[in-house]
C-alpha cells in the first residue's frame, strides 16, 4: 500500500539522484582531469610556438619570460573554456546516435536551434582560445591595435590584422569543429569491448587524439585561409568602424597570407585548440563509459532504486540503462557470486523477483527490436525496391542505432542461462527458458530477413584518422554475430535436453539446425 | 607406490625463473627423466592407448578401425602446386622506370612507408635535386642506424617475415611443412588444414564436400582456429593480416569466394604468428612479433583495441585458458605475461634463459604448463581462487614449479642408440586434462636424435600428478611437426598429428575419465566403447604436487 505510493512519488527524484551520483560526478571528474592536463599541454604549445631553430637558447628565455600577469589571465581563461566545453559535451552527449538518413535530414539537424546554440558556443570559445594563443605567441600578434604613422606625420592607432586573423581563426575552427561534430556524430559515446583501466585507455588513445587534432587543424586552417582571402574584408571593416581604427597594409593579398610563419602559428594554435577539446571529449567518454557496479539486491529499502533490476527497467536516463545492461552482461559472464543473487528467491515470499525483472526487461528489448525490424521490412515491401535502394544503408544503421543494448541483453541472458545449468538451485531460469529461446529465434529470423535486403550487408568505410566513433555503423553486424553466439551458447550447454522444452514445430526445426551446428 | 621426486629447500634451489613486481618463493623439484617411460619400440607405429598401455604395430592399417576415429589423410608434397612468388626485392625489375620521380615516390611511400620513400629518392639521384637526394640519404642512414640499434635490443626484428614465423611458430620446421596449420572445430568433427601452397581445406566426415579456401592475402599461414560457439567462422593468421572465413556448413560450394572472408589488418601488425579466440566466441586475439601490442578484435565490427605493453619487443604466442579467465602471451624476449581477461591487466613473468616457447592450460584454467627455450623442463603456474570473486579472493601464482625434467635420455634399440628429450617445441593438453603431449625439437643434424612426441598422464584431483604414458611414433622417417587434441572425443583423448611426410594421423587414447563428466560443454557424454580396467598403479608418478 503506502510503500508503492511512496515509491511512485519518490521515483523522479531518485532517478535524478542516481544520475547525479553517477553521471555528473563522472563528468566532473573528467572535466577536472582535462583542466589538470592543461598546464603541460600549454607548455608544449608555448615551446612549439616560440621554437626557433637558429636560436634555441633564446626560445627558452622567451618561454620563461611568459610568466606574467597577462599570460596567467589567459591561462585562467583557457581553463574556463575547458570547463565550458565539458559542460557542452555533458549536455549534448548521447549513447544512441542520431543517424541522418538523407541529406535533408542532416541539414535540418545542422540548423536545429539546439545545434545552433552549440555552434555559437563553440565559436565564442574558439575566439577566446584564439585570443589566448595570440597573446601567448606575442610579437606581432599581441594587440588588436598598434600605433602607426599615417603619411602626414602624426601617429594614430591602426588595426593589427595579425591579431584579428587569430581571433577569426579561433571562431572558424570552433565553428567547423561543431559542424563536423554533427556530421561525424561526435557526441555519440560507444562502449568498449574490453574493460581496461581508465589510465591505460587514455594512454592508448592519446596518439590518435594528437594525430586527429593535427590533421583536422591543417584542413581547418587551409579552409580558413581561403575564406579569409575572399570574405575577410567584412569583419575587418566592421572592426575598424566599431573601434575607430585605421587599416593599412591589408593582408588579403596571397603573398602575405602565405607567410609561412603565420601559417605555422595558425596551424599550431588550431591544433592546440582541437587537442584540448578532444582531450576533454576523450576523458568524458572514458569516465562515463566506465563499468558501474549496481547492487543486484538492495540491502536496504532506501537504495532499492539503485538496484540493477530497478535501473534496468527505468526508461530514463538512457545512459543509466546502458550502464546497467553493461553491468548485467559482465556479471553474467564473470561473477558467480552476483549470478547467484540473480537466481535467488525473495525473502519472504520465495519469488524470483530479480530474475523475473532482469529477464523480462531483456526479453522486451529483444521483442521491440524484432517488431521494429518486421515493421521496417513491411515498409520496404510495400514501397518497393526503388525507395529502399535510395536510403538503404543509413536507415539500416538507424534501425540498429541502439543495438548495443540488445547485444548486452543477449549476452546477459545467454550467459545466465548457461550458468543456470549448474548454478540455478531453484530452477528459476527453467520457467523462462522457452520464452527466451523463442524470442531469440524470432529475432534471428527477423535479422536474417533484414540482412537479405540490399545494402544491409554492405560494410561501411572505416575512417581511422578522426575522433569519430564509427561503432554505430557496424552495430548490426555485431548484433547478428552476438545473437548467433547466444543461441549456440544455450544449445551447446543444454544439448539434447532442449528437446524437452516446449516450442513450436518451426522453432524446433530451427533449433535442431543449431544443435547440429549447421547455422 | 614408488615415487621419485625430491623437493629441495626453496632458498638453496636455483631456478631459471626470476620474478619481479612482488616477492615470490620458488620450488624446484628434482624429478626422474624420460627414462621412466616405456622403452621405444623402434620401427613400430603407435596405434592407440588401451588398457593403460600404448599399442603399436608395423603399419597404420593395423589400427582398430573405429568409425568414430577420422581416417588419416595424406598430402604428398608433389601433389601441391607450389607457385613461385615474386620477391619484394625483384620488384624493381618490373617497375616501370619511365614514371616520373613523383609517381615512383608516391608508390614507394604507399608500399614501403617512409624508408621506402627515402630509399626511392636516394637511389634516383640522377633525377632528384642533389640536396634532396643527399638529405634523404642522410635521414635513411640515421634511420638504419636507429633500427640496427633496435635490432641489437631485439634481434628478431631483423628477421624476414617467413623466418620470424619459423622461429616463433608452434609447428616444428614450419617452412618445410606440407601441413602448416591444423585446427579441429570445437564442437563438431570437422577440421581445417592449411597447406604449403597457402590453401586451406576443410574436411567434414559427414560431408563429401571439401571446401578449399584461397585468398590473395592468404600467404604464409602460421595458425588457423575455429571460432567457438559458431559453425562457420575460421580465423587465419596470415603474413600481412588476419582473415576470418565464413564457410557456410550447408553450402555445396567447393571454392568459397574471397568475399566470404573478412580481412582484419592493423598497421605494423604483421606477420601474425598466433591467434586465439576467447572460449565464449566473442573476441579474437592476435599477436605479431613486430608489434608490442596484442590486438583484441571485435570481428563483427572489424575493429580492434590494441593492448600495448612496453617490454618484450613483440608478442609471439597466445593461449587462452579454456575457462576464459586468463591469457598467456609470450614475447621474443625472456619474458611472458599472463593476462586476466576481466580488466585486461597482466602479470609479468621474466625468465632467465630464454623466451616462453609454448604453453597449455588445464581445462578449468587453474593451471598453466609452459616450456622455456633453452631449458629441458616443463614449468607449472597454479592459479587459485576464481577471478569472478572479489579481488581479495583471487590470488595469482607465487612461483613457477618445475613439474617435469625432460633432459635427454638414450634408449637402446636394435637399430642403435636413440636419444630423446631436450627442448620442447610445443605442448598440448587434452580437453579433459588427462593426457599431456610434448613435442620435442630433436636435433635435425643428428640422425639418432629425432623429433618425437612424448605423452604424459596427468591428473588434477586430488593432487596434481604427472605419470609417464609413452612415446608416439609414426612411420619410419616421418617426423612429427604439429599436434592437437580433439576438443570433444568421447572415449578418452584423440591426438591428431601432422607428419613431415604430409600425413595426418589420429592416435586415440582410450581411458575412463577420472573426473567423471566432461568439463567442457556438449551434453552428457556417452559411455566409451572400449572399457578399461581401473588404473594400473605399477606406473610411477613423475610429479606429485605437495599440499602444504
Amino acid at each position: 500500500g503506502w510503500a508503492a505510493v511512496n515509491g511512485v512519488l519518490r521515483r523522479p527524484f531518485e532517478c535524478i539522484c542516481l544520475s547525479v551520483q553517477v553521471i555528473c560526478w563522472r563528468a566532473a571528474a573528467s572535466i577536472a582531469w582535462s583542466v589538470l592536463l592543461l598546464p603541460p599541454t600549454t607548455a608544449v604549445f608555448v615551446l612549439l610556438s616560440k621554437f626557433s631553430l637558429l636560436q634555441p637558447i633564446q626560445t627558452i628565455s622567451e618561454c620563461l619570460s611568459l610568466i606574467s600577469a597577462s599570460s596567467i589571465f589567459s591561462f585562467i581563461l583557457l581553463g574556463g573554456v575547458i570547463v565550458m566545453v565539458g559542460f557542452l559535451i555533458l549536455e549534448y552527449y548521447t549513447v544512441i546516435p542520431t543517424i541522418a538518413c538523407s541529406k535533408i535530414a542532416l541539414l535540418s539537424q545542422l540548423l536545429h536551434p539546439r545545434q545552433f546554440i552549440n555552434s555559437i558556443g563553440h565559436c565564442l570559445m574558439g575566439v577566446i582560445v584564439g585570443w589566448c594563443c595570440a597573446v601567448t605567441i606575442g610579437h606581432r600578434y599581441k594587440m588588436l591595435g598598434r600605433p602607426c604613422k599615417i603619411s602626414d606625420g602624426y601617429s594614430q592607432m591602426c588595426l593589427n590584422e595579425h591579431h584579428l586573423i587569430f581571433l577569426l581563426a579561433g571562431a572558424f575552427v570552433g565553428f567547423s569543429h561543431s559542424l563536423l561534430g554533427v556530421i561525424h556524430n561526435i557526441n555519440y559515446i560507444s562502449f568498449q569491448i574490453v574493460q581496461q583501466h581508465k589510465y591505460l585507455r587514455f594512454k592508448g588513445s592519446l596518439p590518435l587524439v594528437l594525430k586527429c587534432s593535427a590533421t583536422q587543424a591543417f584542413y581547418s586552417v587551409r579552409n580558413y585561409i581561403v575564406v579569409y582571402f575572399f570574405l575577410g574584408y567584412i569583419p575587418k571593416t566592421w572592426v575598424c568602424k566599431t573601434l575607430n581604427l585605421h587599416s593599412v597594409h591589408p593582408l588579403d593579398s596571397i603573398a602575405v597570407l602565405l607567410d609561412l610563419s603565420l601559417l605555422y602559428h595558425l596551424w599550431i594554435s588550431a591544433t592546440f585548440l582541437l587537442f584540448t577539446w578532444y582531450i576533454t571529449l576523450l576523458l568524458f567518454r572514458i569516465f562515463v563509459t566506465e563499468v558501474y557496479t549496481f547492487p543486484v539486491q538492495s540491502t536496504f529499502t532506501e537504495d532499492s532504486h539503485q538496484s540493477l533490476p530497478k535501473v534496468l527497467t527505468d526508461k530514463q536516463p538512457m545512459i543509466l540503462k546502458f550502464l546497467a545492461l553493461q553491468d548485467l552482461a559482465l556479471l553474467s559472464q564473470h561473477s558467480p557470486s552476483r549470478r547467484s543473487e540473480v537466481f535467488s528467491l525473495s525473502q519472504p515470499g520465495g519469488h524470483p523477483h530479480n530474475w523475473n525483472a532482469i529477464s523480462g526487461e531483456c526479453l522486451s528489448l529483444l521483442a521491440a527490436l524484432t517488431q521494429r525490424l518486421a515493421a521496417y521490412h513491411e515498409t520496404v515491401a510495400t514501397n518497393g525496391r526503388a525507395k529502399s535502394l535510395s536510403s538503404g544503408k543509413a536507415s539500416s544503421q538507424a534501425l540498429f542505432a541502439d543495438s548495443q543494448a540488445h547485444i548486452w541483453a543477449l549476452e546477459g541472458l545467454s550467459y545466465l542461462v548457461q550458468a543456470s545449468f549448474t548454478e540455478d538451485q531453484f530452477g528459476v531460469v527453467q520457467t523462462t527458458l522457452p520464452s527466451i529461446l523463442s524470442s531469440m529465434l524470432l529475432l534471428q529470423e527477423a535479422v536474417d530477413r533484414h540482412f537479405k535486403l540490399p545494402h544491409a550487408s554492405s560494410k561501411p568505410v572505416r575512417s581511422t584518422s578522426s575522433m569519430e566513433d564509427s561503432t554505430y555503423k557496424t552495430l548490426r553486424f555485431a548484433l547478428r554475430a552476438t545473437l548467433k553466439t547466444a543461441i549456440y551458447r544455450i544449445t551447446t550447454t543444454f544439448g539434447d535436453h532442449l528437446n524437452a522444452v516446449e516450442m513450436s514445430a518451426e522453432h524446433r526445426k530451427r533449433l535442431q539446425q543449431f544443435l547440429q551446428y549447421k547455422e | 607406490m614408488f615415487s621419485c621426486y625430491l623437493v629441495l629447500d626453496s632458498s638453496s634451489a636455483k631456478s631459471d625463473l626470476a620474478y619481479e613486481n612482488r616477492e615470490r618463493g620458488f620450488t624446484m623439484v628434482k624429478m626422474c627423466s624420460l627414462a621412466l617411460f616405456p622403452p621405444l619400440s623402434y620401427g613400430q607405429i603407435t596405434l592407440c592407448e588401451s588398457n593403460n598401455e600404448l599399442l603399436s604395430g608395423t603399419s597404420s592399417d593395423e589400427a582398430l578401425k573405429q568409425d568414430f576415429i577420422p581416417p588419416s589423410l595424406h598430402f604428398p608434397r608433389e601433389s601441391l602446386k607450389l607457385h613461385s612468388r615474386p620477391e619484394s626485392s625483384s620488384k624493381a625489375a618490373f617497375l616501370d622506370h619511365s614514371e616520373t620521380l613523383w609517381m615512383r615516390s608516391a608508390a614507394a611511400w604507399r608500399d614501403g612507408g617512409l624508408s621506402g620513400l627515402l630509399n626511392e629518392i636516394t637511389t634516383s639521384h640522377s633525377e632528384a635535386p642533389k640536396w634532396l637526394s643527399v638529405t634523404s640519404g642522410c635521414i635513411l642512414a640515421v634511420l638504419r642506424w636507429v633500427s640496427s640499434f633496435h635490432g641489437s635490443l631485439f634481434p628478431h626484428v631483423t628477421l624476414s617475415s617467413e623466418d620470424m614465423i619459423t622461429e616463433f611458430s608452434q609447428v616444428l620446421n614450419w617452412p618445410d611443412c606440407v601441413v602448416r596449420a591444423f585446427s579441429w572445430h570445437p564442437h563438431t568433427d570437422k577440421f581445417a588444414v592449411a597447406l604449403l601452397d597457402d590453401s586451406i581445406k576443410i574436411y567434414n566426415p559427414k560431408s563429401a564436400i571439401t571446401p578449399t579456401l584461397k585468398h590473395r592475402l592468404q600467404r604464409n599461414v602460421a595458425a588457423v582456429q575455429w571460432k567457438p560457439l559458431c559453425a562457420s567462422a575460421l580465423a587465419v593468421a596470415c603474413q600481412n593480416c588476419l582473415l576470418v572465413w565464413h564457410v557456410d556448413p550447408c553450402s555445396l560450394s567447393t571454392r568459397p569466394s574471397s568475399s566470404c572472408a573478412q580481412v582484419l589488418s592493423h598497421p605494423g601488425h604483421s606477420p601474425v604468428t598466433s591467434i586465439a579466440w576467447s572460449p565464449s566466441g566473442s573476441l579474437l586475439l592476435s599477436a605479431s612479433p613486430m608489434d608490442m601490442s596484442m590486438m583484441v578484435w571485435d570481428v563483427a565490427a572489424e575493429s580492434c583495441v590494441p593492448l600495448h605493453r612496453v617490454g618484450g619487443g613483440g608478442v609471439t604466442f597466445l593461449s587462452w585458458s579454456p575457462d576464459g579467465s586468463h591469457v598467456l602471451s609470450s614475447t621474443p624476449s625472456p619474458l611472458f605475461r599472463v593476462w586476466e581477461t576481466r580488466t585486461w591487466t597482466c602479470e609479468r613473468w621474466p625468465c632467465i634463459k630464454g623466451r616462453c616457447q609454448s604453453g597449455c592450460w588445464s581445462p578449468d584454467g587453474s593451471r598453466l604448463l609452459f616450456s622455456v627455450q633453452g631449458e629441458t623442463v616443463i614449468y607449472a603456474l597454479t592459479f587459485t581462487g576464481t577471478p569472478g570473486a572479489p579481488a581479495s579472493g583471487f590470488r595469482g601464482p607465487e612461483a613457477a614449479v618445475v613439474v617435469a625434467d625432460l633432459s635427454e635420455t638414450t634408449f637402446n634399440t636394435p637399430d642403435g642408440d636413440v636419444t630423446v628429450g631436450g627442448e620442447v617445441q610445443s605442448l598440448a593438453w587434452d580437453p579433459r586434462g588427462e593426457r599431456l603431449a610434448v613435442l620435442f625439437k630433436g636435433d635435425p643434424q643428428a640422425a639418432n636424435k629425432p623429433a618425437i612426441v612424448a605423452v604424459f598422464k596427468t591428473r588434477a584431483n586430488p593432487v596434481f600428478e604427472l605419470l609417464p604414458c609413452g612415446f608416439v611414433q609414426g612411420e619410419p622417417g616421418a617426423e612429427p611437426r604439429l599436434m592437437q587434441f580433439h576438443p570433444n572425443f568421447r572415449h578418452g583423448a584423440l591426438l591428431t598429428l601432422c607428419w613431415s611426410t604430409g600425413r595426418i594421423t589420429h592416435v586415440p587414447f582410450y581411458f575412463l575419465s577420472t573426473s567423471g563428466s566432461f568439463v567442457g560443454l556438449g551434453g552428457s557424454p556417452s559411455l566409451p566403447r572400449l572399457q578399461e580396467k581401473p588404473a594400473d598403479f605399477s606406473h610411477q608418478s613423475l610429479f606429485t604436487e605437495l599440499i602444504s
